[in-house]
C-alpha cells in the first residue's frame, strides 16, 4: 500500500530560519494575499485533468489515473484545490479510514506550483483538509515525508505532528522518510486524566517514584558542590 | 482485416471504434465502465503497458536480450589490458552499488560477462576475475538472506532467474592464482627490463604493447587480483562458525586494505591522459579509475527480469565511493573479527551497541548477527538459556528443581536472543522492533514475579527459591531498562525528536537512567568484588518478597561494570542540565514554543511514551508529573539557569570516575573501549559548551533579543547551546 501511496509533499516554507515562516504564513492566511486565491473543495471528474496534470508535473512519481481515482472518488471531500486568476496552482489529495484500532486520516499527495510557494497555500489547504478529517472523527492524521524536505516538515511540525517513526530508504532515490503522526485531543479526555492504554493516573497525586527504586526530587536539591555562574568582565 | 490473431470459423473481426466512441460520450461524469471484480484499491496497482515509464520492458534504447547484446560485439572477449582494468573497476563498483541496496540485475549482472562466465573462457585473466566475482557475490548473498535482517533496506535477495552461482566456483582460487602468478612474473621480467639477458623461454608475453607502460599495468592488475582475492578469502573465513576463521580473515583483511591502496595510487598511472575535465569532480568522473566508460555493461538486458513496479535507473557509485565503502566494509569486518569469543552476554549487548554507533553497512551487521547467534546460540557456543543461567548467577539446586525457574529461563532466551538480532539492523529500524519488543519485556518481568508454590522441604531451598526471584527480577528490570533507554536515545540519532520535544524527552529519559541505575547497583552490591565464579552467590539474607533493593545502595569499588554506573551517571546529569536549562531558557523566552492549532504538547507527550506506559518498569510517567516536575515557580530563572549549570558541572566530575573504571574493566571490547573514550572527550565538550551558553544567557535579562538553538555538533544525543543576537 505505502508503495504506490508515495508522494511528495511540497511545503510553503524552505527558509532555514523556520521560525519566522509560520507568522509570514498566517499573514497571507487572513491578510491581503489570500484574497486571490480560492480554495475548493472537489467537485467532480471534469476536476480531475487539472489535478493530474499538476501532480504529474511537480512529482516524480508516476502514477496511473486509478491511483488518483481511488482517492478522489472514494474520499471527494478530503480533495482540495487553489486557484489563482482561474488556474489550478495547488492541490491536496487525502484519505481516510480504520486502521487496527484507530480512525486515520492519510495525506497522500500535495503540490503547489514553484511560483506560488512560500505563501502558505500549502498550509492552507492542509489546515482545511485536517479540519475536515478531524470532524469526520478521525483519531490521528499520518503521512510520510522525506528526510530532507525541510519545507513539508516545518509546515506539518508546526501544526503538531511529530515525526514518529524513521523509515530507511523508503524512497528509492535512496533517502530515508519521516512518518508523520498528529494525534488530535481525545473529547473525553475532558478533565484529561485518561492517558489510554487502560492505564489512568490521578492528577492530583503526585507520581512518587521514592517508593519504588528512585527520587527525583531528592537529587533536584542536592548539590556535589555549588558552582555559581562567574559574570564575565567584558 | 490483418491480425495477429485469426479469425476463427464463427467469427470475424471489426472495427469497433466508432462504436466505442458513441458510447463513451453516452457516459456521464465520472461513470466508469469496468469488470465485475473491479477494486479501485488494486486498480491502483495497475501498469499501463507498453508505457516506458511504467512498464520495464519497453525501454526503446538498448539490446533486447543478452544474445542480441553479445552478437553485436557489445562484449569483446579480447580486450586490452586498459579495457580490462576498467572492466575490474566497474565491476567492483557495481558490486558495492549492489551492496547498498540496488537490485542484482542492474548492478553486478549488468556485466554482460559475468551474465555468461564460461564464455569468458579464453581470456584467462576475465576468467579467474569473472569466476571469483561470481563466487563472492553468491556468498555475500547467503550470508544477508541467512542472517535476515535486511527487509527495510530495499537488499533484494531473489536472483529472479540470474545466474549467481555457477560450476566450478571453488575452483576460482586456483584460477587466481594462475594469473597472478603469470602477471608477477611478467612483472619482475619488465623490472629488469634493462638488462641485456636473453630472454629466457619462461618470460611471459607482455600485457600490453607499450614496454614504458607495462610495469604499470602489471601492477594495476596484481593488485586488484591480489584484492580479490584477499576479498574471497575473509568471506570464505569469516563462514566459518564460533569465530574460527576470524584470525585468518583479519590477516587477509590486512592484505585486502593494502591492496586497495595499491589499487587508489594506480589511478593517476591509468587516467593519464585522459582529457583532463576540470569541470566535472572526481566524484562524478565514473566508476573506473581511469575515467573512461568500461565496455562490456548493459543495465536494459535483463530488463525483463526485473520486478514488475514502475522502472527506475540506477547510479553505480563512482569510483570515489566504490574505494570508500569497500575502506569501510573491511575496517567493519575487520571489528567483528577482533570480538573476543570469550566475551559474556553483557559485554556482547555493549559491543553490538557500540559497534553500531560506527554506522556499519549491511553486509557487516549481517556477518555480525551470524557470529553472535550462529545455530541459535550465543557466538556458537552455548545455547542461550546457558548464557543467561551464568549471568543470573542462580544457585545449580534452584535450577536443577524448579521448573518456573526453568520456564522463566527459557523465556528469557528467546526474548534475549531477539533482542541481539534486532540490535543488528540498521538504526531506524531497530528503534521500531525495539518499541514492539517492549511488551515481551513486560511479560517476561511478570513471570519473574509468578508467585511459587514452594512445596519444597527445607527452608534453605526455599530462601533460595526466593533469592532467585530477586534476581531474577532485578535482571529483567535492568534489560528493560536497557532496551527503553536505546529506544529513547536512538531518536535522538534519527533526528525525531522537535527542540519542543527535548525537554519532555530527557525528562523521561532521566528517569528511566535512574531506574537502571538503581537495578545495576543493586546487582553489584550483591557480588564481592574478589569472587569473579558465576557458582558463588553472597547471601545477603531473607528478602521480602517484591520489595525493593536497597533504596541507596553502597557504591561498591572494584564491582564489574562500574564503568556503566559512572555512564549513566553521566547521562543523567546531562539529562538534568537540560530540562533545568530548556525550562529555564522557555520562561525566559529565549525560547519559543508556538501553539499548534490541533493539539497540545499532552498529546504529543502520550505519542512519545504511550508504548512506555505498558510497563511496569520503569514506572509509567504521567505528563502531569511532567509538568509539575518541570514547571517548578517558585525557582526563579536565574536560579535555574544556575540549576542547569551545577548538573553540567556534575558531568565533568562523572566523567573522570568514568575514565578511571573505563580503564579498569578489563572485560571491554577494543571496540567499546575506543567508543567509551570518543564519547567521554563528546560529553566533556558538551559539558563545557552549554556552561558558557549558561554563563551568556543567565547575564542577559528575559526578552528575545538573544535566540538560542541547539546543536548536535558534538555527541549524538546531547546537544550544545547557541546563542546568538536575534
Amino acid at each position: 500500500m505505502a508503495e504506490t501511496e508515495r508522494r511528495e509533499a511540497d511545503g510553503s516554507a524552505k527558509e532555514a530560519d523556520i521560525g519566522r515562516v509560520e507568522e509570514e504564513d498566517s499573514k497571507t492566511s487572513d491578510g491581503a494575499g489570500s484574497g486571490r486565491i480560492e480554495y475548493v473543495s472537489y467537485k467532480d471528474e471534469t476536476q480531475l485533468p487539472d489535478i493530474m496534470a499538476l501532480i504529474d508535473q511537480e512529482l516524480s512519481e508516476p502514477y496511473s489515473i486509478f491511483t488518483y481515482r481511488y482517492f478522489i472518488t472514494l474520499w471527494p471531500d478530503l480533495c482540495f484545490m487553489a486557484f489563482h486568476e482561474g488556474k489550478c496552482i495547488g492541490t491536496l489529495v487525502c484519505k481516510m479510514g480504520q486502521h487496527r484500532n484507530t480512525f486515520r486520516g492519510y495525506i497522500a499527495m500535495l503540490v503547489v506550483v514553484k511560483q506560488h510557494r512560500g505563501k502558505g497555500i500549502a498550509t492552507e489547504l492542509v489546515t482545511r483538509c485536517i479540519q475536515v478529517m478531524r470532524d469526520a472523527g478521525c483519531d490521528e492524521v499520518t503521512l510520510e515525508a522525506e528526510v530532507t524536505n525541510l519545507g513539508a516538515l516545518a509546515l506539518y511540525g508546526n501544526l503538531g505532528f511529530i515525526r514518529a517513526k524513521r523509515l530507511h530508504r523508503y524512497y528509492l532515490n535512496g533517502f530515508d522518510a519521516y512518518r508523520l503522526k498528529l494525534l488530535f485531543p481525545r473529547p473525553h479526555d475532558a478533565n484529561r486524566m485518561l492517558l489510554g492504554g487502560g492505564y489512568s493516573m490521578d492528577p492530583y497525586q503526585m507520581h512518587d517514584c521514592s517508593k519504588l527504586d528512585h527520587d527525583h526530587d531528592q537529587v533536584l536539591f542536592t548539590k556535589a558542590t555549588s558552582f555559581s555562574i562567574q559574570v564575565q568582565n567584558s | 482485416m490483418d491480425a495477429a490473431v485469426p479469425a476463427g470459423d464463427q467469427t470475424i473481426w471489426l472495427d469497433a471504434s466508432s462504436f466505442l466512441s458513441s458510447v463513451c460520450n453516452e457516459l456521464s461524469v465520472g461513470e466508469l465502465v469496468h469488470g465485475e471484480n473491479f477494486r479501485l484499491f488494486e486498480a491502483m496497482s495497475a501498469l499501463e503497458i507498453m508505457d516506458p515509464k511504467m512498464d520495464a520492458g519497453m525501454a526503446t534504447t538498448g539490446f533486447k536480450t543478452f544474445e542480441e547484446a553479445i552478437e553485436s560485439g557489445a562484449a569483446p572477449i579480447e580486450l586490452t589490458i586498459p579495457q580490462l582494468v576498467d572492466v575490474f573497476d566497474h565491476i567492483l563498483a557495481c558490486e558495492a552499488t549492489w551492496q547498498n541496496g540496488h537490485a542484482l540485475a542492474q548492478t553486478v549482472f549488468s556485466c554482460l560477462y559475468l551474465l555468461n562466465v564460461d564464455r569468458t573462457a579464453p581470456n584467462a585473466l576475465l576468467h579467474a576475475f569473472c569466476k571469483t566475482t561470481r563466487a563472492s557475490c553468491s556468498m555475500i548473498r547467503t550470508a544477508i538472506a541467512l542472517a535476515d535482517i535486511h527487509e527495510e533496506e530495499d537488499f533484494i535477495t531473489m536472483a529472479y532467474g540470474l545466474p549467481v552461482e555457477g560450476e566450478g566456483d571453488s575452483r576460482c582460487l586456483a584460477l587466481l592464482n594462475t594469473v597472478e602468478e603469470v602477471v608477477a612474473r611478467q612483472l619482475r621480467g619488465c623490472k629488469g627490463g634493462l638488462s641485456t639477458k636473453k630472454k629466457s623461454l619462461e618470460d611471459a608475453e607482455p600485457l600490453q604493447d607499450d614496454p614504458a607502460l607495462e610495469e604499470g599495468y602489471c601492477h594495476a592488475i596484481l593488485c586488484r587480483l591480489r584484492f580479490r582475492k584477499a576479498l574471497y578469502h575473509i568471506l570464505t573465513y569469516m563462514d566459518k562458525p564460533q569465530g574460527r576463521g576470524l584470525e585468518m580473515a583479519r590477516k587477509h583483511i590486512l592484505v585486502a586494505l593494502s591492496e586497495l591502496q595499491n589499487i587508489r595510487s594506480s589511478s593517476a598511472f591509468l587516467s593519464f591522459g585522459q582529457a583532463p575535465d576540470s569541470v566535472v569532480e572526481s566524484k562524478e568522473r565514473g566508476s573506473t579509475a581511469s575515467g573512461r566508460v568500461a565496455i562490456g555493461f548493459d543495465e536494459c538486458v535483463n530488463r525483463r527480469l526485473l520486478a514488475p513496479t514502475p522502472p527506475r535507473s540506477i547510479s553505480i557509485l563512482s569510483w570515489e565511493d566504490t574505494l570508500a565503502y569497500f575502506e569501510k566494509l573491511l575496517q567493519d569486518l575487520d571489528r567483528i573479527c577482533s570480538l573476543p569469543m570469550t566475551l559474556g552476554l553483557e559485554e556482547i549487548l555493549q559491543f553490538v551497541m557500540d559497534y553500531q554507533k560506527l554506522k556499519p553497512d549491511l553486509f557487516a551487521r549481517a556477518r555480525l548477527q551470524l557470529l553472535l547467534l550462529h545455530d541459535g546460540k550465543l557466538l556458537g557456543r552455548d545455547p542461550l538459556a546457558i548464557a543467561l543461567v551464568k549471568v543470573f548467577n542462580v544457585p545449580q539446586s534452584v535450577m536443577a528443581n524448579d521448573h518456573q525457574t526453568q520456564a522463566f529461563t527459557t523465556q528469557a532466551a528467546r526474548v534475549t536472543k531477539q533482542l541481539l538480532k534486532i540490535m543488528c539492523t540498521n538504526t531506524a529500524w531497530q528503534r521500531r522492533k525495539l518499541g514492539r519488543i517492549l511488551q515481551d519485556w513486560g511479560n517476561l518481568l511478570q513471570q519473574s514475579k509468578v508467585t511459587r508454590d514452594v512445596s519444597i522441604e527445607g527452608s534453605q531451598l526455599g530462601d533460595e527459591v526466593i533469592q532467585t526471584e530477586n534476581m531474577l527480577t532485578a535482571w529483567v528490570a535492568e534489560q528493560t531498562c536497557w532496551v527503553v533507554r536505546q529506544f529513547l536515545m536512538l531518536g535522538f540519532q534519527l533526528d525525531l525528536y522537535s527542540l519542543s520535544e527535548f525537554c519532555m524527552v530527557y525528562w523521561y529519559l532521566d528517569h528511566v537512567l535512574l531506574s537502571a541505575l538503581h537495578y545495576k547497583l543493586a546487582k553489584e552490591s550483591q557480588t564481592t568484588p574478589a569472587i569473579d565464579s558465576p557458582d558463588s552467590v553472597k547471601k545477603k539474607g531473607k528478602k521480602k518478597k517484591g520489595s525493593a533493593a536497597l533504596k541507596q545502595p553502597k557504591t561498591p569499588k572494584d564491582g564489574k561494570f562500574m564503568y556503566s554506573v559512572h555512564l549513566l551517571q553521566c547521562y543523567s546529569d546531562l539529562c538534568k542540565g537540560f530540562i533545568w536549562m530548556l525550562t529555564a531558557l522557555t520562561r525566559d523566552r529565549k525560547l519559543l514554543h508556538r501553539e499548534t492549532i490541533f493539539n497540545t504538547e499532552q498529546e504529543r507527550f502520550f505519542q512519545r511514551f504511550d508504548l512506555l506506559h505498558k510497563l511496569m518498569i520503569p514506572a509509567p510517567m504521567s505528563y502531569f508529573h511532567y509538568k509539575d516536575s518541570t514547571s517548578q515557580m517558585h525557582i526563579s530563572v536565574k536560579e535555574l539557569y544556575q540549576l542547569s549549570y551545577d548538573h553540567f558541572m556534575a558531568v565533568q566530575q562523572h566523567l573522570q570516575e568514568l575514565g578511571a573504571s573505563a580503564a579498569k574493566a578489563s572485560e571491554l571490547s577494543a571496540v567499546s573501549r575506543t567508543q567509551l573514550a570518543l564519547e567521554v572527550k563528546q560529553m566533556e565538550q558538551v559539558s563545557l559548551r552549554n556552561r558558557v551558553a549558561l554563563q551568556i544567557v543567565h547575564q542577559v535579562g528575559p526578552g528575545d533579543n538573544l535566540r538560542v538553538s541547539f546543536e548536535f555538533s558534538q555527541h549524538p544525543c546531547f546537544p550544545v547551546a547557541v546563542v546568538k543576537k536575534s
